[in-house]
């Protein structure tokens, strides 16, 4: 799974969201550091830099976060 | 023609950040961050978007010398430069007057202020050691304790007669607060006044264009979206500028009262379509490419994406970096 892909589609669509979105004074720095990290090395499209996005996303609108997941058919992480 | 997109970090900082990141992507060579005290703080937020960028240009747009003392600024610039060496950009004006004034801080004698502003501040960098017995600043030989090694432009906020002409005496740039190629003609005169004071050539300062901008596929929702601004500019604007504008002054006068009242709704729906050409570029990607052309021929050298930007700003960046920026980058 590592080694997978997310579509673009998929990213665009998270990326739209959490910049646009409400409630981005919930996200921990931690997490967004985090997506800091994998946006500004372009790796966004890979499984653990999508999950730095859903991560963010879970604290903004965890409903959109949950439906993500499942479309684009990720497993939180135990 | 450079592009740049100003951000006012009103927002936590990680999505200032990470808009900056998204605009490096689509081919921005600048981002501007505002200073006002009761947002985030400048420098930090460069310095967090200079770890996550490699090559856009990172602008303080703009800090003025009342709220942070030049000395200040200057040390905090270098300390950014070290960073990202040769991406940093000063910008410095005399500040807004209104959030100055609410902290008890009043806008004296600006040209003074920043003509010495930007004297304290080019020794300092310069790694020079700087007295000045001036109008604003006393300072006895000032000099920072470690070496700036990046050449950092200073762009000057400029808006009145006077200050532009400064700009074109003493900047490496000016920002000028105006959408209308016909405001950019106007101030590009006063400009190479002061260019000519300083037996440079006008093509070696950057004047950049601090637009109100709005850009949406739909040209509708992207003219709602820059409502909001426009109001806000219009009731701010002095006589001369609505009257170049053929603006009615009534009509103005309306908007700022319904601001000062608290009646904002009344007031953005109190916006004209005049008022929207003479203080925004607002519309669809062809007739906001056609305004920055304008805007190139009245000598504009960088144009500068300012808010709201659209009605979903992310979108329209993502437009302007597909459409608008290929256009001015090829031939």
């Amino acid at each position: 799974m590592s080694g997978c892909r997310i579509s673009k589609k998929y990213v665009d669509e998270a990326l739209s969201i959490i910049l646009q979105g409400k409630g981005a004074g919930k996200v921990p720095s931690d997490k967004a550091l985090n997506l800091l990290r994998y946006a500004s090395e372009g790796k966004l499209s890979s499984t653990s830099g999508f999950r730095s996005l859903i991560e963010v996303l879970e604290c903004m609108d965890p409903e959109k976060a949950k439906d993500m997941m499942s479309r684009c058919n990720l497993r939180r992480e135990a | 023609m450079k592009f740049g997109v100003e951000f006012v970090p009103r927002e936590p900082f990680w999505r200032t950040v990470l808009y900056t990141i998204e605009a490096e992507k689509l081919g921005f060579d600048y981002v501007w961050v505002t200073d006002h005290y009761n947002n985030r703080n400048v420098f930090t937020t460069l310095t967090v978007a200079a770890i996550h960028t490699r090559s856009i240009k990172l602008g303080i747009g703009v800090t003025n010398p009342y709220i942070r003392h030049p000395a200040a600024t200057a040390s905090a610039t270098a300390s950014l430069a070290e960073i990202a060496p040769d991406r940093v950009v000063l910008g410095i004006g005399a500040g807004d007057r209104a959030t100055l004034e609410g902290i008890g801080i009043g806008i004296v004698k600006p040209l003074s202020a920043i003509r010495e502003s930007v004297y304290i501040i080019r020794g300092l960098l310069a790694g020079n050691p700087v007295s000045i017995d001036g109008g604003v600043f006393k300072v006895k030989s000032a000099s920072l304790n470690f070496k700036c090694r990046s050449y950092i432009p200073i762009y000057i906020g400029a808006q009145g007669p006077q200050m532009l002409s400064l700009a074109g005496e003493i900047g490496d740039g000016v920002l000028i607060n105006a959408s209308h190629p016909e405001d950019f003609r106007y101030a590009v005169e006063y400009v190479r006044k002061g260019v000519e004071k300083s037996s440079r050539d006008i093509k070696s300062i950057d004047i950049a264009a601090y637009t109100a901008f709005s850009v949406a596929e739909d040209e509708t929702k992207a003219i709602a979206a820059s409502k909001q601004v426009v109001a806000f500019i219009v009731a701010g604007s002095p006589e001369a500028v609505l009257e170049r504008h053929g603006i009615n002054f009534e009509s103005a006068s309306r908007i700022r009262e319904l601001i000062v009242s608290g009646r904002f709704d009344e007031a953005f729906k109190s916006v004209t379509m005049d008022m929207i050409d003479a203080f925004s570029v607002s519309g669809s990607p062809s007739s906001v490419a056609k305004r920055v052309e304008e805007c190139l021929k009245a000598g504009v050298t960088q144009f500068v994406v300012g808010s709201p930007i659209g009605p979903q700003p992310y979108e329209a960046m993502k437009i302007i970096g597909s459409k608008i920026i290929p256009m001015f980058k090829t031939g």
